[in-house]
């Protein structure tokens, strides 16, 4: 027994606490922007949070705020009363659990800090600009839409020029939000730190190339916060320095995320909040590793078209091409990329009823890997915050299925 | 081709687009207005987020303007007939 404790131990990641440690210094620094004079901007996901950065400007992410609540299993509590203040049921979790927390500072730090202005780019999807609405009715604060085109393949010249006009707007916008001009070296400065995040950040996933892979994505989705939310800056750099030189250890050691590792998984989509826990050991169990994953790695999509000597140059085609503004043939390809690149055994797709951009091609794209690769996949419906969409039995059967093919092709 | 684009620009816009943080409400009060109309149907079909994204803050315009609106949900097929009229009647019932 003793042994066990001392082998799980030995898995631990050891940096995790200062990650905790860096987000809770944060949140505590957003929360009282109010008392120290700085500004705060709400900014989706998939936005260009840099030019922030060089403003001094503290940067919220409602999203990042969503998969807390989720954690904390919130969620259902929350997207109810969101439902009862007239919203659908249908509509994404984040963004209800979001709209229900603003007005009695709900969730579970007590709400997220007012903010001075909201950052929305619809890269990602076209909830976040109805979103971003709601709460700019609600805080009475400027909003800003970053509008990038759909690229299915490419990216055309009009759409780069659209794209790159906007840009422009947006330093403009920031400029009489923050009431000072834009410091253009700062954002040379900034734009170098945030790809050397980006870059240290794929190499870290890239780590789980190893057998066994030191990291699983349930370590990912704990991890990936720093280059959503502190994208820009030395401290993510630091921190990202420390877990990769953790995870060459590991790797040199041989500690691998699971104890057994015999299966090596690609998971697609949003985490499962609530459930990452019960999910990972679920896995575990069975001797199969969550190696990568299509959601952390789109942190660092972008080191394909940036140009870290004119970054707000290309700062315009980083936030068009991303994931989820792009064909499903191309989501297909780069899935089946990844697959290669980690060489695994199987696909997990998580059908989430929230995420419509992410879940609506997965049918497709599961039908072009069996016919392309033959690898088989399997598919989870579930939601990333509201628990009320899981089912613990049907999920648990169709994972245990799932196995036993694995099993089979062995 | 002036016409055809002076027309997207200037039509009431569509939910997925944005104008403006409440354009829409306000097109739909004077509507209301203009029309002296008693009461609201909204007519959301299931799984078109944008539109159910503005619902509340619509009938939030209308509840300020003293106007009683209704909201039906539906999905790709409409409700049968029957149903669809009881609501319709009981509506009607309680602007009269
Ligand atoms: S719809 Fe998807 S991409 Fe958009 S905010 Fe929700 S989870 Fe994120």
């Amino acid at each position: 027994m003793a042994e066990k404790d001392e082998a799980k131990e030995k898995r631990k990641i050891k940096t995790v606490a200062k990650m905790k440690e860096i987000m809770t210094a944060y949140y505590i620094d957003a929360k009282t922007a109010g008392q120290t004079g700085k500004k705060v901007a709400w900014i989706t996901s998939g936005g260009p949070v840099e030019p922030l950065i060089a403003m001094d400007v503290i940067p919220v992410y409602p999203e990042n705020h969503g998969a807390m609540v989720g954690a904390s299993k919130m969620g259902a509590d929350l997207c109810g009363k969101a439902e009862a203040m007239g919203y659908s049921s249908d509509l994404c979790s984040y963004a209800r659990a979001d709209i229900a927390c603003a007005p009695i500072n709900g969730g579970p730090i007590g709400g997220l800090p007012r903010p001075d202005m909201l950052v929305c780019c619809n890269n990602i999807c076209g909830t976040v600009m109805k979103w971003y609405e709601v709460q700019a009715r609600f805080f009475k604060v400027p909003l800003f839409i970053l509008d990038t085109p759909v690229c299915h393949t490419g990216f055309s010249a009009e759409a780069k020029r659209y794209v790159k006009g906007q840009i422009n707007e947006y330093i403009a916008f920031l400029e009489k939000a923050c009431g000072k001009r834009f410091d253009y070296d700062r954002i040379k400065e900034v734009g170098r730190l945030s790809v050397q995040g980006q870059r240290l950040w794929q190499e870290i996933l890239d780590t789980a190339m190893n057998r066994p892979a030191p990291i699983s994505a349930f370590d990912a989705f704990f991890h990936l916060a720093l280059i959503v939310t502190l994208r820009g800056t030395q401290q993510t750099v630091d921190y990202y320095k420390m877990l990769l030189a953790e995870m060459r250890e590991r790797v040199a050691a041989g500690i691998g995320a699971v104890p057994r590792e015999k299966y090596r998984l690609l998971w697609d989509n949003l985490p499962v909040w609530y459930r990452t826990k019960w999910l990972s050991e679920k896995f575990a169990s069975q001797d199969a590793c969550l190696v990568a994953d299509t959601y952390t790695s789109a942190w660092c999509g972008a080191l394909r078209y940036v140009d870290e000597n004119d970054f707000l140059g290309t700062m315009a085609e980083c936030h068009t091409r991303i994931y989820l503004n792009i064909g499903v043939d191309v989501m297909a390809r780069q899935v089946m990329e990844m697959a290669d690149k980690y060489d695994v055994d199987g696909i997990v797709m998580h059908s989430n009823r929230s995420c419509k951009p992410y879940s609506f091609g997965q049918y497709d794209i599961q039908r072009i890997i069996r016919e392309q690769k033959g690898l088989p996949t399997l598919m989870i419906e579930a939601d990333m915050v509201d628990e009320r969409n899981f089912s613990e039995g049907q999920i648990e059967t169709r994972i245990d299925a799932f196995i036993e093919v694995l099993k089979g092709k062995n | 081709m002036t016409a055809i684009a002076d027309r997207y620009l200037e039509r009431v816009v569509c939910p997925a687009k944005h104008r403006g943080l409440t354009d829409r409400a306000d097109y739909l009060v004077r509507l209301t207005r203009e029309r002296q109309a008693q009461g609201v149907i909204f007519f959301l079909l299931k799984f078109c987020d944008p539109h159910a994204f503005d619902y509340p803050y619509l009938k939030e315009a209308l509840d300020r303007e003293g106007v009683p609106s209704l909201l039906l949900e539906v999905e790709d097929r409409l409700p049968a007939d029957g149903q669809l009229r009881t609501r319709f009647e009981a509506f009607v019932e309680m602007i009269q």
